[in-house]
């Protein structure tokens, strides 16, 4: 497997990373109402962060939809990253099997003191 | 020394997912959770996140000391070639393991425990102070482990020397 190809698979989790956090980010901003003033001048947008809004804060029983939504963003976030790990940990193995180190020590073990 | 090459990118890597985790839990998520005050089934959140980046923090620093065990044998073994002159045995790699293993474990642990302290405090506040104690307790054994294990080696170097010079004394009183 070439460089490029373990950029690209370290990078597509780090991808995934960033596009949780955005998103939850930007779901937190609309439940919490901190919507950009320029967003209210415009009707349509408007009426969308406003059904956003009610359809993240709406309460299923005792469970709020942006609660799931953060649960869910915070699992998705954690396996990436295991992801990502694993697929380092790959390129180092292969890195290092394809390294020419030699050992430059002696072991002597206790047969080999005992010939002697 | 191909330990090491093969060991300390992958101790990096833990030590940054198990970081990423921190930041984004810790910062985004807790945040976001705790503003908006969010339960499931009546649960808080926050208590609930903070429980899951504890215990995936804990898995990726529990693959961390996998890795510096294995930095610590490997520099175990070089100390003991080079102070051996090239020539090392299993006393000697063991002891120097063991000693490097106690030391970076205990620089390890002082550092994460500031990273787990603050998730542990969102958990419980109970649970942050007895991990503050266990790791203290922890601490304190490891660098007792790592100074009995340089001195049994400095003491076995001592009477090496001490041997010499008293072989060359009696050379010298011979002539």
């Amino acid at each position: 497997m070439t460089l490029e190809d373990h950029a690209q698979r370290i990078l597509t989790p780090l991808a995934i990373i960033a596009l949780v956090i955005a998103l939850i980010s930007f779901f937190g901003m609309v439940a919490a109402g901190n919507v950009p003033p320029k967003v209210k001048e415009l009707p349509a947008l408007a009426n969308a962060v406003g059904t956003l809004n009610a359809t993240l804060t709406a309460p299923i029983g005792e469970t709020n939809m942006l609660a799931v939504l953060v649960i869910a963003g915070l699992l998705i976030m954690i396996l990436s990253c295991y992801m990502m790990s694993q697929r380092f940990y790959r390129m180092v193995e292969e890195g290092v099997a394809a390294m020419d180190i030699e050992y430059d020590g002696n072991v002597v073990d206790d047969e080999e003191a005992s010939e002697e | 020394m191909r330990e090491i090459f093969d060991s300390v990118p992958k101790l990096v890597v833990n030590l940054l997912t198990a970081f990423l985790i921190y930041i984004f839990g810790n910062k985004v998520f807790t945040t976001i959770s705790a503003r908006l005050g969010l339960t499931i089934a009546g649960i808080q959140v926050v208590p609930l996140i903070n429980a899951v980046v504890l215990l995936s923090m804990i898995y990726f620093v529990y693959k961390c000391f996998g890795e510096i065990r294995d930095i610590a044998e490997s520099f175990g073994k070089l100390i003991a070639v080079n102070i051996g002159g090239g020539v090392m045995d299993e006393s000697e790699v063991k002891d120097y393991s063991s000693a490097m293993r106690g030391i970076l474990y205990a620089i390890a642990l002082t550092a994460l425990s500031y990273f787990f302290m603050d998730v542990l405090n969102g958990v419980h506040g109970m649970l942050a102070g007895l991990a503050m104690v266990l790791i203290v307790i922890m601490v304190i054994l490891l660098l007792f482990q790592s100074v009995n294990a340089l001195n049994r080696q400095f003491t076995a170097l001592g009477k090496q020397a001490a041997d010499q010079i008293l072989a060359e004394a009696e050379k010298s009183a011979k002539k």
